[in-house]
């Protein structure tokens, strides 16, 4: 166990490695500090740089992403009160107040450690839980596997759209466009229109990037016009940035707060659609609770900032043990980023963990070092972002649009899948103007392979005989769970609306 | 009947029926191979698109429903000054596609950068989002800023990542 650690260590002693995740973490805080870009947003547009690299340097680089990005998303919080990410919407709630005091850089001292500290805690956690749960999953056979994909289409049907039909109707879509190209076991073209770039089926890279980044950027567009996002740069931003350092004695001296964000962010991470604005909002209310000084929350108090920051980059890594121990992701981030791992020739699960050349451990430590770069690049750095929030948002949106254009046709030179992003754009703009989500549909997308290519070779293994799959008690408990949730959630969705 | 309703929502529900139901019929013409426990190719493109067509189905009739049942006027989406930018938003980019290989990278990444910003900025001050006059110096060091980016990335690219980008026109 020990000696795979440092062998994970050793993957990381290159330069290059280390300037990837460095870099990586670097575009995640810029991400996290522009609101309205997503951190799948920036996965996604990353993938084509990270395709000739080694793959612990292109893993590496996508997680400093996700860590980036969260901790980032804190800067506006506490400057504009407006949360760069979801996961910062409750740092807002004490954050802005204590910049209003003139004392932001003192809450962003204590964003940054609070971020950095509930990162190393979800390091901790990932390591220790992901194994175990892959070594569980070697047990899985065809009929598993296909429940496995099944319920993990549910989950993200179930929370990733405002109604569970419609959630379904978008991973069903992406199930179906799994099916476009050489069927996988007769060889047998399907839906290609004669078009050779399709032979080989729907490019991952285009669909992620049209639906993540291009369907963003159309309604950033709109609420530019609208006048949503127009120069909020308010003059908070121009606030003395002097002190924002980061506070180590201050966030020791609120244990509880502490405590109350890494054990809930720790807690949320691993269940499948919570997501970090849960995790963030849950730990706020539970300091609150736990707090001597409970009326002094929404004024700018400390414990407000050190539980939503810690809780939110705590839940990162118990989000990724089901993306990386079982190939099913829980919400949008780590869909993409499951998307980013298939791609560069990854296949999480079981045999990830079992790989000789000891990968999963490289990765296990390369997100140790996001995080650490998380806390040097926030803390040398705060001043440059706070800039970033100058930037003309209309150059912004156009040059982030050229960056699409390029990671699709950098990778295979084919215009084609220029057009193919386009129109994975064009609908995933009103997949999210009417409430089915593109989460569903890029995990249809991933997971229909899997559906397809397990039920069938289950059923030549079994002889024609479709019993097994709800047989199996693995399967069995995948498919009940599955129901379970399918039949909790129309419950409550008919619950609010008879409400 | 006194408020009304954009059916907006309504006829993507619809559109997405009538493209599960193609797909399921066009499925029907997939070779029926198989034998020894196995499906068929069209067995999973016929499954997918039956359950989208059911589900997107009831999604419909809830929502025509929930139209009637609060008794609203259903009409036609209002073409509204930021749906304008967002279908011009788009129509720049399909052009920027269409102009990738033919100018070459540099060239036509310029012209989409200059051309967003501007109608952005058109439609913004439409709006009344932006103020202040249009100014030439301001147009050429959008230019020169475009030009700059699309001549360094194309650069970066070549040298740093060994990824050729369409060069320009003449040199092809």
């Amino acid at each position: 166990m020990f000696e795979n650690y440092l062998n994970g260590f050793a993957m990381m002693a290159d330069w290059g490695v280390l300037l990837a995740i460095a870099s990586g973490t670097l575009l995640g805080i810029v991400v996290g500090v522009l609101p309205g870009l997503t951190s799948a947003m920036a996965v996604a547009l990353l993938l084509p740089l990270t395709f000739g690299m080694p793959p612990v340097m292109g893993v590496g680089m996508l997680l400093g992403v996700l860590c980036g990005a969260c901790a980032g998303g804190a800067i506006p919080a506490v400057l504009l009160n407006i949360p760069g990410s979801p996961a910062s919407v409750a740092t807002s709630l004490d954050g802005f107040p204590m910049a209003r005091k003139g004392e932001a850089g003192r809450a962003l001292g204590l964003a940054i450690v609070s971020s950095f500290i509930g990162g190393m805690v979800s390091v901790a956690f990932l390591s220790l839980l992901a194994p175990p749960i892959a070594e569980f999953a070697l047990r899985f056979g065809p009929a598993e596997y296909f429940s496995l994909s099944i319920f993990g289409l549910v989950i993200i049907a179930s929370v990733a759209s405002g109604s569970i039909l419609k959630g379904l109707v978008a991973g069903l879509l992406g199930l179906f466009a799994a099916t476009v190209g050489m069927d996988p076991i007769t060889g047998v073209p399907r839906f290609t229109f004669n078009e050779l770039s399709l032979l080989t089926g729907i490019n991952l890279l285009p669909a992620l990037i049209g639906l993540f980044a291009v369907s963003q950027l159309i309604k950033d567009a709109m609420e530019y016009v609208q006048g949503q996002q127009a120069a909020q740069v308010a003059s908070n931003a121009e606030q003395s940035m002097s002190r924002a350092t980061p506070r180590w004695r201050e966030v020791f001296s609120n244990p509880r707060a502490l405590l109350a964000g890494v054990g809930v962010g720790s807690i949320v991470g691993p269940i499948p659609g919570a997501g970090a604005s849960i995790a963030s909002l849950v730990s706020y209310d539970q300091a609150k609770r736990l707090s001597r000084t409970p009326e002094r929350f929404g004024t700018g108090h400390p414990e407000g900032i050190i539980a939503t920051e810690s809780s939110n980059n705590s839940m990162i890594g118990g989000a990724l043990i089901p993306t990386l121990a079982l190939g099913v992701p829980g919400e949008a981030a780590t869909a993409v980023l499951l998307g980013g791992l298939l791609i560069q020739g990854i296949a999480p699960g079981p045999a990830l963990f079992n790989d000789p050349s000891g990968m999963i451990y490289g990765i296990f430590i390369a997100y140790l070092l996001a995080n650490i770069f998380m806390l040097l690049i926030m803390w040398f750095g705060i001043r440059l972002f706070v800039r970033v929030l100058h930037v003309p948002r209309k150059l912004l949106l156009a040059l982030i649009t050229t960056f699409c254009f390029l990671g699709v046709y950098g990778v295979a030179g084919d215009v084609f899948d220029i057009w193919l992003m386009l129109g994975f754009g064009f609908l995933g703009f009103f997949l999210n103007r009417y409430g089915f989500g593109t989460a569903p549909l890029i995990l249809g997308l991933i997971l229909g392979p899997i559906a397809e290519a397990n039920l069938r070779r289950g059923l030549v293994t079994f002889g024609g005989d479709w019993t097994p799959f709800v047989t199996r008690p693995i399967s069995v408990v995948f498919l009940g769970l599955a129901l379970f949730l399918l039949l909790l959630t129309l419950w409550q969705n008919h619950k609010r609306t008879t409400a | 009947m006194t408020e009304t309703r954009s059916i907006g929502a309504t006829l993507f529900n619809a559109a997405v029926v009538v493209g599960a139901a193609v797909a399921f019929v066009a499925s029907g013409n997939l070779p029926d191979i198989g034998g020894q426990g196995s499906l068929p190719p069209s067995f999973f493109p016929r499954v997918t698109t039956a359950a989208i067509a059911l589900l997107a189905s009831i999604c419909l009739i809830r929502d025509v429903a929930a139209m009637y049942r609060a008794q609203q006027r259903p009409c036609f989406p209002s073409i509204t000054l930021v749906g304008v930018a967002g279908l011009a938003i788009f129509a720049v980019m399909m052009g920027y596609a269409l102009l990738f290989e033919r100018l070459g990278y540099i060239l036509s990444t310029a012209l989409f950068v200059v051309t967003s910003v501007a109608v952005l900025s058109l439609l913004a001050r439409r709006s009344g989002q932006e103020k202040g006059a249009w100014s030439l110096r301001r147009g050429v060091g959008l230019v020169v800023l475009a030009l700059a980016f699309a001549i360094t990335i194309f650069y970066l690219f070549l040298v740093g990542f060994s990824i050729t980008l369409p060069g320009l026109p003449l040199a092809d």
